[in-house]
C-alpha cells in the first residue's frame, strides 16, 4: 500500500474519484445545444491531520469547485468525500452540522465574504450561536480570545468590515473559520487579494496557527512561490483533473508532469540573475475548455513531450508518493477507466 | 501643499540628455469624502529610448495615477494636477490642450491596462478598433489600416488574423483579449508604451507567453515601456530600471541588478523579504512588513514608513527624507529616501547568515 492511503490511520480528509459537472443549455432557442462542464472529473486525494496539501492550477481548473464540493457548497455530481473515514456525501443538512464545524471554509475576497451590515463581534460569533458552542457572556469573551489569536485589536469588536483593510479583513474570516475549532481549513486562495506585504504577514498567521492548533489545511492558490513556502504536499490541478501529486520538496524539485514543468518554469523569479539565466519553457496556446470532452490527456494539445497514446488514451493518476498523470514521464501509468 | 521634499538633488541628476520622457516633482490629489488624498506627492523620474522602467508599489501607492496623469486621464473632478511637469518632445503634456494630447496619445505614447474587457470596446470588433487609431493617426485610407490590422495581430500571435478581425472582443480569452490591445496599442509604433499591470489577471503560463511577446516587440521596435507593477517577479525577468513607489513617493530607485541585489530602503528590503521564493524556505517565517500603508488623506509629517520601519529613530518623526545617492552602478544611479544608512546594516545582515 502506498504511504498516502495508510489503512492504520485513517486520514483526517478522504476525497475519492470526486466529480462536479454543470450540465448546461446555450445556442437560440431553434438551435439549443445542451453540454457539460467538467470543471471537476475525477480527483481522489487525502490530507492527513497536521498537514498541508496545496492544490495549484490555472483559472478554471476545478480547484475552487474542489473546495466548495468537499463543504458542499456545490452538490459533488459523483463520487466520495469522508472526513474520518464516515461519509458525508448525501447527508442531510443535520446531519452535516456536526461535519461542518470540523471543516471550515476561508474565502480568497475578504470584501464580499464579510457581511457588511453586522460587526467584527457579530461575524466572529455567528458560528458560536450556529453551533450552539457559547452564549452572552462566553460568547464575548470567546470572539476577544479570537480576535487576539489572529492579531485583531480586540478593541474594534464593535467596528464594520469596511473600516478595515483587505489584510484585517482576511484575518476577520480566519477568525470566524477557527471559532468553531474545526480541524480542517480550506483554503480558497487567502492572499491572492492582498498586496505582497500583507501576503506575508497572512502566510505567517496561517502557518503559526497551524502550529498552535494543530490544524490541516487545503490551500488553494495559483501563486506557486505561495503554495511552495505553506504546503507539505501539492496536488497539480489542470483541466478538472490532477496531473501531478507530490510533497512539495518533490514536486518542485524535480517536476514529472509536463504541465508542472511548464508551470514552475513560468513563474517569475524575482533575482534578475536568474531570471537571465533561466530555461523558460513556454506553452503554446491555452487551457481548453472544459465543456469538450477530450478522450486522451487534456494536456496533449499543449503538451511538448506528446506521443499518439497521449490524444486516445487518458492516463490515471497512479497511487504513489510522487505521482503522474502522464504516459511519457511516468513509468506504471493504467489507463483511466473511470472516465470511458 | 508642502514643497519642503522638492528634491534638488535628483532633479540635476534626473534630466539626462536622451531621455524621451522627463516627470518632474509630479503632484496628484484626489478630493474625497474623508478629505484631500494626496496620490502623488512629487514623483521625478527619466525614461530613455528602447528601456524599460519598471514602478514598483502596493496598491494606493500613486504608480497608476502618475502614469494616469501623464496621459491626461486624472478624472478631473475629482482628481487634480497640482503641479509638475512632464516633457515628452519637448513639451509639456500636463499643460498641453486636450487637443494636443490627442494627437500624443495613441501615436506617440500607448497604454496597456490591466483589465482587457473593461478596457475594449465590447461593442466593435476587433477590426474596428483596430483601424480606429491607425486610420486617425496615420491617416490610413480603410484598406492600408485593415492591412496593418492583420499584420499586427499575427505580429502578437493571433493565429487567422483575418478571420478574428470580424470577432468581438467577448470572442477571445483573456490572453487573447491582452494581445488585441498590445496590438492597438502599437499599430502607429509609439515611442513610449505604459504598460499598467498587463499580465495581473492572467495565468502564469499565459503571462510568460504575453512578457515575451512585449520583449521581442520592444527588440524589434525600440519602443521605451514604463511597467507598472506589483510583481517583483516580473520585474526581475525584463526591467533595466526601477523606481519603487510608496504613500506617493518613489523611496527608491536604481538598475535592476542592483536594487535586487542591494535594496537600500527599508521598503525595499521589506517587500524583497516578504516574497516566498520558489527555493525559499519553510522553515523560517516571511519577513512580513509590520502593519499597514499610511492613510494618504491624513498629512504626513515624518516618513511615510516610519510606523512599519524596522529602522526608525527619532528624525524619521519629523523630517521627510529625501532622495539621496547610495553609489551609483552600472549608468544609474541608486538612490534611497531614507535617513538611515543601511550600507553597513545590511552587509552585517549578510555576515550574519553566511
Amino acid at each position: 500500500m502506498s504511504e498516502t492511503q495508510t489503512n492504520t490511520d485513517t486520514p483526517l480528509l478522504s476525497v475519492r474519484d470526486l466529480k462536479v459537472h454543470f450540465p448546461f443549455r446555450r445556442g437560440s432557442l431553434l438551435n439549443p445545444q445542451k453540454g457539460v462542464i467538467r470543471a471537476v472529473d475525477g480527483i481522489s486525494f487525502d490530507i492527513a491531520r497536521g498537514e498541508t496539501l496545496g492544490l495549484v492550477g490555472e483559472s478554471g481548473c476545478g480547484k475552487s469547485t474542489t473546495a466548495r464540493a468537499i463543504i458542499n457548497l456545490v452538490s459533488p455530481t459523483s463520487g466520495d468525500v469522508k472526513v474520518d473515514g464516515v461519509s458525508i456525501a448525501g447527508m442531510s443538512d443535520a446531519a452535516m452540522l456536526p461535519y461542518r464545524r470540523r471543516v471550515q471554509m476561508v474565502f480568497q475576497d475578504p470584501f464580499a465574504s464579510l457581511n457588511p451590515r453586522m460587526t467584527v463581534g457579530g461575524i466572529i460569533g455567528e458560528p458560536l450561536v450556529v453551533h450552539s458552542l457559547a452564549r452572552g457572556r462566553d460568547r464575548k469573551l470567546e470572539v476577544l480570545r479570537l480576535m487576539e489569536l489572529v492579531g485583531l485589536n480586540p478593541r474594534f469588536l464593535n467596528r464594520y468590515p469596511h473600516e478595515f483593510s483587505g489584510g484585517q479583513r482576511q484575518r476577520i474570516g480566519i477568525a470566524r473559520a477557527l471559532a468553531v475549532q474545526p480541524d480542517l481549513i480550506l483554503c480558497d486562495e487567502p492572499v491572492s487579494a492582498l498586496d505582497v506585504s500583507i501576503q506575508a504577514q497572512i502566510i505567517n498567521l496561517l502557518m503559526d496557527l497551524q502550529q498552535k492548533l494543530g490544524l490541516s489545511y487545503l490551500f488553494i492558490a495559483h501563486d506557486l512561490a505561495v503554495v511552495r513556502h505553506i504546503a507539505t504536499r501539492v496536488g497539480v490541478m489542470y483541466l478538472g483533473r490532477i496531473a501531478e501529486l507530490a510533497t512539495a520538496e518533490e514536486l518542485y524539485a524535480g517536476p514529472k508532469h509536463p504541465y508542472t514543468e511548464a508551470l514552475l518554469s513560468a513563474v517569475p523569479v524575482p533575482d534578475p540573475e536568474l531570471a537571465a539565466k533561466r530555461q523558460r519553457i513556454v506553452l503554446s496556446g491555452e487551457v481548453p475548455s472544459p465543456d469538450v470532452y477530450y478522450p486522451g490527456c487534456a494536456f496533449a494539445d499543449r503538451c511538448p513531450v506528446k506521443i499518439e497514446r497521449c490524444l486516445t488514451d487518458r492516463p490515471a493518476l497512479p497511487n504513489k508518493k510522487h505521482a503522474a498523470a502522464c504516459w511519457v514521464r511516468e513509468e506504471d501509468v493504467q489507463l483511466d477507466q473511470r472516465s470511458v | 501643499m508642502t514643497q519642503t521634499e522638492s528634491t534638488p538633488a535628483t532633479t540635476s541628476s534626473e534630466s539626462s540628455d536622451d531621455a524621451i520622457l522627463s516627470v518632474s516633482d509630479l503632484h496628484v490629489s484626489f478630493k474625497t469624502d474623508e478629505g484631500m488624498v494626496r496620490a502623488v506627492r512629487g514623483v521625478s523620474f527619466d525614461v530613455r529610448a528602447g528601456e524599460t522602467v519598471a514602478i514598483v508599489g502596493e496598491s494606493g501607492s500613486g504608480k497608476s495615477v502618475t502614469n494616469l496623469a501623464m496621459m491626461g486621464l486624472v478624472p478631473k473632478p475629482p482628481g487634480n494636477v497640482d503641479s509638475g511637469k512632464a516633457m515628452f518632445g519637448g513639451r509639456d503634456l500636463l499643460t498641453m490642450s486636450d487637443r494636443n494630447l490627442q494627437d500624443i496619445r495613441g501615436r506617440h505614447i500607448a497604454m496597456i491596462f490591466q483589465d482587457p474587457m473593461t478596457a475594449l470596446n465590447p461593442l466593435m470588433t476587433v477590426e474596428q478598433q483596430l483601424t480606429e487609431m491607425t486610420r486617425l493617426h496615420l491617416s490610413l485610407t480603410r484598406q492600408e489600416a485593415r492591412k496593418r490590422a492583420v499584420e499586427m495581430l499575427g505580429l502578437v500571435g493571433i493565429t487567422a488574423p483575418e478571420k478574428r478581425l470580424r470577432d468581438y472582443p467577448h470572442q477571445f480569452s483573456g490572453g487573447m483579449r491582452q494581445r488585441v490591445m498590445i496590438a492597438m496599442a502599437l499599430s502607429c509604433e509609439p515611442e513610449l508604451l505604459i504598460a499598467d499591470e498587463p499580465t495581473t489577471a492572467l495565468d502564469v503560463t499565459i503571462q510568460a507567453q504575453i512578457m515575451e511577446l512585449l520583449a521581442d516587440l520592444q527588440a524589434r521596435k525600440g519602443t521605451a515601456i514604463v511597467l507598472i507593477t506589483h510583481d517583483l517577479g516580473v520585474v526581475a525577468g525584463v526591467a533595466d530600471r526601477v523606481l519603487v513607489m510608496y504613500a506617493g513617493r518613489i523611496v527608491e530607485r536604481a538598475d535592476v541588478r542592483t536594487l535586487f541585489a542591494n535594496p537600500q530602503h527599508p521598503y525595499t528590503i521589506g517587500l524583497l523579504g516578504s516574497l516566498p521564493n520558489i527555493e525559499s524556505n519553510r522553515d523560517e517565517p516571511l519577513a512580513a512588513i509590520p502593519g499597514q500603508p499610511p492613510d494618504l488623506s491624513q498629512p504626513i509629517v515624518g516618513c511615510s514608513f516610519r510606523d512599519r520601519c524596522p529602522h526608525r529613530f527619532e528624525r524619521c518623526q519629523t523630517d521627510d527624507p529625501v532622495l539621496t545617492s547610495r553609489g551609483a552602478l552600472e549608468s544609474e544611479p541608486h538612490m534611497a529616501a531614507c535617513h538611515a544608512d543601511l550600507t553597513n546594516a545590511d552587509a552585517e545582515h549578510a555576515e550574519a547568515q553566511q
